[in-house]
């Protein structure tokens, strides 16, 4: 036995790494998640006012930050150092724990200025690979979704709080809005009227516009001659609205107000506006209450990726930002098919410069693709509506095709 | 006893020092890092455990490569010892063991009971011993006793060979001597005693030279370094005990080595006496499967003047030709073939005419008759006209026993002996051929040995005539001393030729049977003398 040992030393110090290394138990395991990010947050950067949420494989991180914005509407230096060190502690309980997590999202919400965020959006398995020096540091900052904005819904409800405020007032303003909010403002006593907010719903219909269904309670005192609506409205009764508000309008924000119920052709009448909201669809990520409102995907996560990419191309290349002007840059994936939107124009206009944009943009996408092993699409589509609407479609294999230059962009075009 | 614990562990600590001291560092560090690494997410610690066999690999091989070259070039790397100390017991080798020297053997004796009784001898005020010569041809069992003197005393022995000293670099030598001391030193602190055995003393106890070119330098400095340390014993309590060997007469050694309180006795191992080459033979053969009509004293008078190496080497070959004649045990067939082919050669068969064949049976017969019915000391083993080396014939012949002195008698013999050869030669075939040239230069150097040195000629010329510068000899004295080695010659030529004459049916019966067989042993040569009734003239050791 002795004999054995001596002979095989090597051997057996390598086992019993090995062996250490599989009864390596993970520093922050499954159920202690959100423990350890805020006991991170709190003991080593003095955070307390962080807030976790783990849906599916996708770990939410909200903080409030006051000043997150200076006047010159850039991210704060102090607010963005709590935003790095917040990163820092996710990155170290990601990869260091037992839990499939692929995504994280951290939100970053000015707790003064209504509806500043920053967004910081990463895939769990890049942060490992830029630990472990797979991928450079420049890479891995490509390919982070970092989003810094204002939240139209956040601002919006808040429009809608103060609509509801105003209300109250003895305004012009106020006086011209009350006979859409039917039928407390026709039926009732001047100055009884009082409406309460019980719940709010929102959601993103663009960068600017949102739409709000707002659940109240409502009283009042029947005005002489209406005393047989308190059987059908009885002080105290639910109502609901819809109110659309687009922040792109700074005078009057709130462009339309839906009332549940209705005066028409002589009878009360009432409408879902529950089911009108559910028609509309969320383009929002970040909740109200600065959580993802629903797990993320890859192929989402990609989408995204490439349009911030297919603008840093002809931004961050000296020549190209020269020659070309970005104006937008927008991505999606629906049923399994990509399509990016974008408006790039030539400051020259030669007749080449649409075999450039392309290329690069579809060499750039294959890439990324396939440095991500991603196959769960069937087609990509680029569209350049500088171009006049100019559309390049491909199928997966053919823009693995490209990819390995064995198709040229002039057979795409 | 305690005491002794406390010394051996104190030894070993000032021995080990810097090992026990990177095993504790190691083991902190290793404590250390394992801490460190409890204390890592575990994120990082799957990182260091999975870079780990490289880290310790490249980690290895920097320090390997900086231990190298520090050790080599800035620590005296090439005056390291790599010899390493063994315990006397684990040398195993005891005085039963040790045959072929009795004498030798009651004086290593001896030296073990001062080392084993060295209190008692400073309390009767002796003196302690430091160093102890065995000088003797190789072979002799030098190395064996100094084995065996470690074993009986029962302390470390460190051994090294005094070529181990020299090397091309001033000064390493005598480092070298400096530490393998020191080493010593430290082991009798804890053992009470240690023997150092220096193989091959000669290597640097040479007697110093001093050449201006520098040359010697180095063999020098070793040697003065070997002398100071000696010497430098006597200060300090340790018991180390110095054993050199070498093969080299005393005076090849430097006197200052030699004086008394560095090597105090000495030991004279020499070539086993009959006697002695019994009891060699009988322990080595004891070892092969052999013969039981194996005849031990006909090998010992046959092995005269061998060491106990060449019999056990003997020995050894006789068990292979045993093998490869496919036999089980060895017999007295092989072990005459293995001590014919250290002695002689290896046979290597010339195409000779039949004249030429003949010619060199004859030849040989006579060195062979002449040798058996006229030499007084020596005894025929084997006659053989296969041919060996350059020889084309030869007459195996060996002394009964070991001869220190010669008589004029003796001498005569060899001469005759030598010439034999010559005269059956010119008897057989009235000519003689070039296979006498050596035969004549040996008898001619006897002859002339005999008149000028020894003054055994009968014209009363008595002294050595060669320690007079040959200037001041006269021509006529030079003239008389070679008359007379002529007429030794000429007297030993008449004497051979009447015996040839006078037992010519025996030479030709000889010869036609060396012709025949190419080869008699000395069984055969026995009974054909004896049928002949003739005896030897040998006497008979008593």
């Amino acid at each position: 036995m002795s004999a054995f040992l001596t002979k095989y030393k090597a051997l057996i110090a390598f086992l019993i790494l090995t062996g250490l290394s599989a009864c390596n138990k993970p520093s922050y395991p499954i159920g202690k998640i959100e423990e350890s990010v805020l006991k991170l947050c709190k003991n080593e950067y003095k955070l307390d006012n962080v807030k976790i949420k783990i849906l599916g494989s996708t770990l939410g991180v909200y903080i409030p930050v006051e000043g997150l914005i200076d006047p010159d509407l850039k991210l704060n230096e102090k607010a963005g150092k709590k935003i790095e060190n917040v990163a820092l502690s996710i990155h170290r309980v990601i990869t260091s724990t037992d839990m499939p997590l692929k995504f994280y999202i951290l939100t970053a919400r000015d707790t003064k200025t209504t509806g500043a965020e920053f967004i910081l959006t990463g895939f769990v398995y890049d942060v490992i690979r830029v630990r472990l020096f797979d991928i450079s540091r420049g890479e891995y900052f490509q390919r982070i979704l970092r989003d810094f904005r204002f939240n139209p819904a956040i601002a919006g409800e808040q429009k809608v709080k103060e609509l509801f405020n105003a209300l109250d007032q003895n305004t012009s303003i106020a006086e011209s809005l009350k006979p859409i909010f039917y039928p407390i403002y026709t039926i009732g006593k001047k100055d009884s009227q009082k409406i309460e907010i019980t719940d709010i719903e929102s959601k993103e219909l663009s960068d600017r516009e949102s739409l709000f269904y707002v659940k109240t309670t409502e009283g009042y005192e029947a005005s002489p001659g209406f005393e047989a609506y308190l059987t059908v409205f009885p002080p105290g009764f639910k109502n609901e609205y819809l109110i659309l508000v687009d922040m792109s309008s700074f005078i009057s924000p709130v462009k339309e107000i839906v009332s549940k119920y209705f005066y028409s052709n002589n009878e009360i009448r009432e409408r879902s506006l529950k089911d009108t909201f559910e028609q509309y669809k969320d383009f929002g990520v970040i909740g109200i209450d600065g959580f993802p409102k629903k797990d993320m995907d890859l192929g989402w996560f990609l989408s995204q990726q490439i349009s911030r990419r297919i603008k840093s191309i002809f931004e961050e290349d000296k020549k190209l930002k020269d020659d070309f002007k970005v104006a937008s840059s927008q991505g999606e994936i629906k049923d399994k098919a990509f399509w990016f939107k974008f408006n790039i124009t030539s400051n020259s206009n030669q007749a080449m410069d649409e075999k450039i944009i392309f290329s690069k943009i579809i060499k750039m996408a294959g890439t990324v693709l396939h440095l991500y092993a991603f196959e769960e699409y069937e087609s990509v589509e680029f569209i350049n509506t500088a171009l006049g609407e100019k559309k390049v479609y491909l199928s997966k294999k053919d823009l693995e095709r490209f990819r390995k230059n064995e198709i040229k962009i002039d057979s795409l075009l | 006893m305690k005491l002794m614990t406390y010394r051996k562990l104190r030894m070993h600590f000032t021995e080990h020092w810097v090992k026990i001291a990177i095993g504790l560092a190691l083991i902190i560090l290793l404590i250390l890092a394992i801490w460190g690494m409890m204390s890592l997410e575990s994120f990082y610690r799957n990182l260091t455990i999975a870079q780990m066999p490289i880290s310790i690999l490249l980690a290895g091989l920097n320090a390997g490569i900086f231990v190298f070259m520090y050790m080599t070039f800035l620590h005296g790397g090439f005056s390291k010892i790599k010899q390493a100390a063994v315990k006397g017991q684990d040398v195993n080798i005891h005085w039963g063991d040790v045959i072929g020297m009795e004498e030798a053997k009651q004086e290593a004796k001896e030296v073990v009971d001062l080392i084993k009784d060295r209190t008692k001898l400073l309390k009767i005020g002796g003196k302690i011993l430091k160093g102890l010569l065995m000088v003797g041809p190789p072979g002799c069992g030098k190395t064996y006793l100094a084995k065996a003197i470690a074993t009986e005393a029962g302390i470390p022995f460190i051994s090294m060979s005094g070529s181990e000293f020299t090397e091309i670099f001033v000064g390493v030598g005598a480092s070298r001597v400096r530490k393998l001391f020191k080493k010593a030193r430290n082991l009798a602190y804890g053992h009470g005693a240690c023997i150092i055995f220096i193989d091959e003393l000669d290597a640097i106890g040479r007697q110093r030279s001093f050449s201006f070119m520098g040359g010697g330098q180095e063999t020098n400095s070793t040697q003065n370094q070997l002398l100071v340390e000696m010497d430098g014993l006597q200060e300090k309590d340790y018991n180390v005990i110095i054993i050199g060997a070498t093969n080299a007469a005393e005076g090849v050694l430097d006197e200052a080595l030699l004086r008394p309180g560095r090597f105090d006795r000495k030991i004279y191992i020499d070539r086993p006496n009959l006697q002695e080459r019994e009891k060699v033979f009988d322990y080595y053969l004891k070892k092969v499967k052999c013969d039981q009509d194996i005849d031990i004293g006909r090998l010992a008078r046959q092995a005269v003047h061998k060491s106990p190496a060449e019999i056990e080497n003997m020995i050894k070959e006789a068990a292979l030709i045993a093998t490869r004649n496919q036999k089980e045990t060895v017999g007295h067939k092989e072990l005459s073939e293995a001590m014919e082919r250290i002695d002689m050669g290896l046979k290597h068969r010339k195409h000779m005419t039949k004249e030429e064949k003949e010619m060199v049976a004859f030849h040989e017969t006579g060195h062979l008759v002449v040798m058996y019915m006229l030499h007084p000391t020596d005894d025929v083993f084997k006659a053989s006209i296969i041919s060996r080396k350059e020889s084309l014939g030869v007459v195996h012949s060996q002394p009964r026993e070991e001869l220190y002195t010669h008589n004029k008698e003796k001498l005569l013999a060899d001469i005759k002996v030598s010439i034999s050869g010559y005269v059956a030669e010119k008897i057989r075939f009235g000519t003689t051929s070039t296979g006498v040239s050596s035969d004549f230069k040996k008898s001619m150097q006897i002859a002339s040995y005999m008149v000028w040195r020894l003054g055994m000629s009968d014209a009363g010329y008595i002294g050595d005539y060669t320690a007079i510068p040959e200037n001041l000899l006269s021509e006529s004295l030079k003239e008389k001393l070679n008359a007379e080695t002529d007429k030794i010659i000429k007297n030993c030529l008449k004497d051979v030729e009447d015996l040839l004459k006078k037992e010519w049916p025996i030479v030709e019966r000889f010869a036609k049977k060396l012709i025949e067989k190419e080869e008699l042993e000395y069984d055969e040569i026995e009974a054909i003398f004896k049928e002949c009734g003739k005896s030897h003239n040998c006497k008979k050791p008593a």
